[in-house]
């Protein structure tokens, strides 16, 4: 499944850190709030919950950019 | 009295009150029950007491023009009928099944649930249960193993019961159980080789005088009896109907060229492979075939609500996981070593077991002592596993183009042979793909383990009739309408238009709900002879 319009290191990043608290209790809370609300993504067949998959978009984005 | 046709050369006359065609799980339990009535019975079988290939079980041969199915595989043509190779896999269909479901084009039985569920109660004795069902919470409690807290809005438990076993017999025989009762009844006249032949009908077609029935060697027999059942499955069931209404310009529930239509499969297929990094241990113990005290057999699986298939538009739909080996594991080593040496053989790859055996040795006498202490082999009892298949089985939807039609050849009695057009399509995948996904979050939110869903979910380019399996339980082809335009037989399972001739069998379910049949083949029928008695 394609997501063009999240594509952008600054979007993901702004999606995936908003709240308060630390970056990975922030990001834990969000992963729990997707599979509660089943607000998931497939990659490759692998059902991860919609911050999982925005957390590796990240970091691919950045490794593509240093690159 | 049991006895064969073809000990009669000259012919036989049999007058009756009830004349029963097919002796399988429904035929069989409409005579056990009219069995030491006032009531005259003729069961009529095609098939012998065993299995003949050669001869009975042949007559079954056909062609398929849509999704092939396994028209010799999935039937047996002698006493018992599909009995004989029943698993014993029972589960009552769910409310939801029977009610109109405006999603579902062509849902809806004439009769609810509540209206069934008294013969339920007397279909789980006749399978062999006795009085030993137990309702879905007391077998949840029984088995000692609190369910994950999985979100109720979307998730049930379904359980599937198993029939218990019999001597010389791996689960419930019907033959076996009944036989000796019908052959010792008074009132039961079993006539084995008796093949449907044809029916004759009064003068104003609306009731059948007598019907004709052949073995092979090509002696006959005619049973005249005041009704008529036939009981001979979902395929051929509906084939006769079929031969009869062109053998006679029209009638027989056809009119409206409904008969053979709808014709279902349930299907299973592999959904995903959900991993952990833990052994599954506990989930082995929660959602698996499982038994408890007094003789309690279960399969333990995931049905979603009724309030979300509403919401999404979904099938009926159930799943189950089937757990895989660990490889890694020293336990699972040691199983192997174990089988192989019981078979006399040398395992390959020992060395390599054996070091897993040494790495993982704490816990392999752990495994032991239990296995040891439960009187049961180190091959016994639950496998070490970290992954386990996703299964689902799915109600597949209704369909009238799906069907049983007559093809040109014709079998040893003369009679046109069945040829398929088996169906389904899309809606199908839909419901699986949902229920899998919604299976695999929720795991993943509880922290049993992620999935990786199979391509056919979640890609339309792959072929999903490739990757769903056609369970061999025929229903739909002689569906139960109150309006003749929809169904083939009324609610009480009497063919439309016909005052004495009625079917039984899966043949008449509207839908096919994601249960196995029989239980709810066996409650009809338990209906179905309390019609005939009154």
């Amino acid at each position: 499944m394609a997501h063009p319009e999240e594509r952008s290191r600054a979007l993901l990043s702004n999606l995936l850190i908003a709240g308060d608290g630390t970056i990975p209790s922030r990001l834990l809370r969000a992963v729990a709030r997707d599979w509660s609300s089943n607000d998931v993504a497939v990659v490759d067949g692998w059902l991860l919950a919609r911050s999982e998959a925005r957390l590796c978009a990240v970091l691919y984005l950045e490794e593509a950019a240093r690159a | 009295v049991i006895e064969d046709l073809r000990d009669y050369p000259r012919g036989l006359a049999v007058q009756a009150d009830v004349c029963l065609i097919g002796a399988g799980a429904a035929g069989i339990t409409i005579a056990r029950e009219l069995a030491g009535t006032e009531l005259r019975v003729c069961l009529a079988e095609g098939g012998g007491l065993q299995y003949e290939f050669a001869e009975s079980q042949s007559l079954y041969a056909g062609t398929n023009v849509g999704i092939p199915v396994p028209l010799q595989a999935g039937r047996l043509r002698f006493f018992g009928g599909t009995t004989n190779h029943w698993s014993g896999r029972c589960a009552p269909l769910s409310e939801i099944d029977f009610r109109r479901r405006p999603w579902i084009p062509h849902s809806g039985w004439p009769v609810d649930r509540t209206e069934i569920d008294p013969y339920y109660q007397r279909a789980c004795e006749v399978a062999g249960f006795g009085s030993k069902w137990r309702s879905d919470e007391e077998t949840l409690a029984l088995l000692k193993a609190p369910l994950p807290l999985l979100n109720p809005e979307w998730f049930r438990p379904f359980i599937w019961h198993y029939a218990p076993a019999m001597k010389e017999a791996s689960t419930w025989r019907w033959a076996k159980a009944y036989g000796t009762l019908l052959a010792e009844a008074d009132n039961v006249r079993t006539l084995l080789h008796a093949n449907f032949a044809e029916f004759s009908l009064s003068r104003d077609r609306t009731r059948v005088g007598s019907v004709t029935v052949r073995a092979l060697n090509g002696v006959a027999a005619t049973i005249e009896a005041k009704n008529y059942v036939l009981c001979c499955g979902g395929i051929e069931n509906a084939r006769l109907l079929l031969l009869e209404s062109q053998r006679n310009s029209g009638g027989f529930g056809n009119d409206q060229d409904r008969v053979g239509r709808y014709f279902m499969q349930h299907l299973r297929g592999r959904a995903g492979l959900i991993v952990s990094a833990e052994p599954m241990t506990r989930l082995q113990n929660q959602f698996n075939f499982l038994r408890g005290p007094d003789g309690l057999q279960v399969e333990v699986g995931l049905t979603l609500t009724p309030e979300i298939m509403e919401r999404e538009g979904l099938l009926n739909c159930s799943s189950v996981l089937q757990y895989e080996p660990d490889r890694e594991s020293g336990v699972t080593a040691a199983q192997d070593i174990w089988r192989a040496l019981q078979t006399g053989r040398w395992p390959p790859e020992i060395g390599d077991k054996v070091g897993l055996i040494a790495e993982d040795f704490q816990e392999l006498a752990g495994v032991l002592e239990h296995r040891l202490a439960s009187n049961r082999t180190l091959a016994g009892g639950v496998i070490p596993s970290k992954s386990a298949v996703l299964l689902v089985d799915l109600e597949p939807a209704p369909d009238p183009e799906s069907r049983v039609l007559l093809a040109d050849d014709r079998d040893a009695l003369g009679l046109r042979r069945v040829r398929t057009d088996w169906r389904h399509g899309e809606r199908e995948r839909q419901t699986a793909a949902r229920l899998a996904s919604l299976v695999a979050a929720e795991f993943a939110r509880v922290g049993i383990g992620r999935t990786r869903l199979e391509s056919w979910l979640r890609d339309e380019r792959v072929s999903a009739v490739d990757a769903l399996d056609g369970v061999p339980h025929y229903i739909g082809t002689t569906r139960m309408s109150e309006d003749p335009r929809e169904g083939v037989v009324d609610r009480n399972c009497a063919v439309h238009g016909m005052q004495n001739l009625y079917v039984a069998g899966s043949s008449v379910f509207p839908t096919a709900g994601q249960a196995n049949p029989t239980l709810t083949i066996v409650a009809l029928a338990l209906r179905l002879a309390k019609h005939l008695r009154e």
